[in-house]
């Protein structure tokens, strides 16, 4: 071990250090709580005094009784007897008898019986009678107790210096121990799970992404195998998907130059129908190539943003599918500037009008603008998707059952790559069965200063 | 009759082209790599290079730059790549136009036939700039060779293909009456989709485009007797 001691940090001494930090919480606010609450009047043997002076004063004569009463010197309180006559002495034997303070219930006891014992404070009207320099203590407390021939000794306290009763003292040690596992749970939270939640934050912001850079190696010894373990796990991933993406880059690409030349030899076709039909097919097998080397690129990362008339775009989808006798249609403003990818968003789109064209007969396109964000609304008149579904159809090459007898190309990437590229600038696709039939796919994107 | 030069390292596509070009009146050379290129180019008089990005050794964006660097002879590419970064890179190295494999036989013919249209003009009337190619007008900026139109703002208005043909044509022949005849005839094949629309839709759509206001008079004006007039003044660069 080195000379400068650095402790290991694991996630073990985290814990080690927090419990640790937690008990000697607990041990130091129990030490202060202790020393501010002081013992308890049973334990000062404070009213084991007082009982022996009422006994005293009790047997005395009554001449005695006051000089008695007078050298009582209990810490800081003092006595005083008040003779059955006195004024005093009848308002507290017309009051209540003393509280049920069972505390109090073992002293002051004559032949077995309780003797009566009120208690009382300097608030009370029945102190009105008790000698008691009020101006220099406010707040006194006042224990009277009858003697045999109903006369009175008051104990005076000027102030409260005993503890408290034990259910109090209780209850403010257990809220002591209470705050300070609080308190360490709180430390616990942040300390160890702050690495943990980063770690989850990372993991959520870089997604699905095996393209994302490595997670940054931070936190405890434990936690910092796991994002290397992670780490190395994505760059393997990613190394598979680079594989898998050169692959079928190299296979669109290598497809490009036999479609070329059909393309160039159907231009000797003399049937122009055969011919049309020919270039369709082309179209189709070059569209299913693109659509899977777009998705496993992503090449819409390559596309600048730039701001763009997002009603034109619309409209200019809405006019091409229409020279091509198919029912598109568009309300909406317009003109309407967004910033954003114009030719991914295009291909996005024109994904969701293929989709609506396919399955539900026609697309209705409606474009909505608030302040904050732009939607793109696609409805059609087919059958919907099974809510169950709903989610499902996002994910790549997933198709619905009906849709097996397709009579157009696709791999079942549209939706998928649509939702990437409305991911990627900062919006989303969903899509609800609407109540009159039919799909409706609604586009939001979020308008960027 | 206009002379091809097809660079191309496949032999099939190379005949094919040549097939096809001389069907339509073309005079055609080919090349199978940079050397031949410059060898062809130095041997006779071609009017436009048609450029395979991929070629064995030397790969066409720089052959592209290379023959930028000695001629004025306009450069179509052919790539195999739909990528917007090789279209951009393809264009900064000083291709006029830029075609994404497997391309439409027809449309390489007509973006041959406005290259060589484009470029006549652009030489009679200066000869010599090396400015790319862009036309202004009434706020509006033309990009030929990206195809894009934008707008004061710098706003990109997504034009269709033949829109965008349509426009180009307006553009360069503005402030003259071209009949409903003479602008499919000049439109013609950029998109074979021209052939059976209505000059008159692809005129209104432009006008939904370009017009941004109903109080000014449209940018296309109609002209009684059958016919339209661009009415801007149209600035190169």
């Amino acid at each position: 071990m080195s000379i400068g001691f650095r402790p290991p940090d694991t996630i073990a001494w985290r814990i080690a250090l927090t419990v640790g930090a937690a008990i000697i919480g607990v041990l130091v606010l129990t030490v202060l709580f202790s020393h501010r609450a002081g013992p308890t009047a049973r334990e000062t043997a404070l009213l084991d005094r007082a009982d022996d002076t009422v006994r005293m004063i009790d047997a005395a004569s009554a001449i005695d009784r006051p000089r008695l009463a007078g050298a009582v010197q209990i810490e800081s309180i003092r006595a005083e007897w008040y003779p059955a006559t006195s004024a005093v002495a009848q308002l507290f034997a017309a009051a209540r008898p003393a509280d049920a303070d069972s505390d109090l219930a073992k002293w002051f006891l004559m032949n077995g019986r309780q003797r009566r014992r009120i208690f009382f404070s300097s608030d009370d009207p029945l102190s009105d009678g008790i000698r008691f320099d009020r101006t220099q203590h406010p707040h006194g407390y006042f224990l009277a107790v009858e003697l045999r021939d109903s006369s009175w000794v008051v104990f005076i306290a000027t102030h409260r210096d005993w503890g408290l009763l034990q259910p109090a003292q209780l209850a403010i040690a257990l809220g002591c121990v209470a705050l300070s596992i609080l308190a360490a749970s709180v430390l616990a939270t942040y300390f160890l799970s702050k690495p943990i939640r980063q770690f989850a934050e990372e993991l959520r912001r870089i997604g699905g992404d095996p393209r994302a850079g490595p997670v940054r190696e931070a936190g405890p010894r434990e936690l910092r195998a796991a994002i290397a373990a992670f780490n190395a796990l994505q760059a393997q991933l990613r190394k598979f998907v680079e594989d898998r993406t050169v692959m079928l880059a190299a296979m669109s690409h290598d497809l490009r130059t036999p479609l070329t030349k059909i393309r160039l030899r159907g231009e000797f076709i003399e049937d122009d129908d055969q011919r049309a039909r020919l270039f369709r097919d082309v179209d189709d097998l070059q569209a299913m190539a693109d659509s899977a080397l777009s998705f496993f690129r992503d090449d819409y990362k390559d596309e600048e943003a730039t701001v763009f008339d997002f009603a034109g775009l619309l409209r200019t989808i809405t006019d091409d599918y229409g020279d091509q006798g198919q029912p598109v249609f568009y309300a909406g403003p317009d003109r309407l500037a967004f910033n954003g990818r114009p030719f991914s968003l295009r291909r996005a789109c024109m994904n969701l009008v293929d989709n609506a064209l396919k399955y539900g007969n026609r697309a209705e396109l409606q474009l909505n603008c608030s302040a904050t964000q732009i939607v793109v609304e696609v409805s059609d008149q087919g059958s919907g998707i099974p809510p169950h579904a709903l989610e499902q159809v996002f994910a790549p090459f997933f198709r619905l059952e009906q849709s097996r007898n397709r009579t157009t190309g696709g791999m079942g990437l549209g939706l998928t790559s649509a939702r990437a590229v409305v991911r990627a600038h900062g919006g989303d696709i969903t899509l609800r069965n609407r109540e009159c039939g039919g799909l409706q796919v609604s586009v939001t994107l979020p308008l960027m200063s | 009759m206009p002379h091809v030069l097809v660079v191309d390292d496949e032999e099939d596509i190379r005949s094919l082209l040549t097939g096809f070009f001389r069907k339509h009146g073309h005079e055609v050379s080919i090349a199978t790599d940079g050397q031949s290129l410059f060898a062809a180019l130095n041997v006779q008089h071609v009017d436009i290079v048609i450029l395979d990005v991929m070629l064995p050794g030397e790969d066409g964006f720089s052959l592209c730059r290379r023959i930028r660097a000695t001629s004025k002879v306009p450069v179509i590419m052919l790539t195999a790549v739909a990528d917007h970064v090789d279209r951009v890179v393809g264009l900064e190295m000083g291709a006029d136009d830029y075609l994404v494999k497997p391309f439409d036989a027809r449309e390489l013919l007509a973006r041959v036939k406005a290259v060589l249209r484009r470029t006549t003009q652009t030489e009679a009337a200066v000869a010599g700039t090396e400015t790319r190619p862009v036309l202004s007008f009434a706020g509006w900026r033309l990009d030929i060779a990206r195809r894009e139109l934008r707008s004061t703002d710098n706003t990109l208005i997504i034009l269709s293909s033949s829109e965008f043909d349509l426009l180009l044509v307006f553009a360069e022949h503005a402030q003259r009456v071209l009949t409903r005849d003479q602008l499919l005839d000049l439109a013609r094949g950029s998109s074979h989709e021209v052939y059976d629309r209505s000059i008159d839709v692809q005129v209104g759509r432009l006008r939904r485009k370009l017009d941004t206001d109903t109080e000014t008079p449209s940018v296309i004006r109609t002209v009684r007797g059958g016919g339209y007039m661009f009415t801007p003044l149209v600035r190169r660069g």
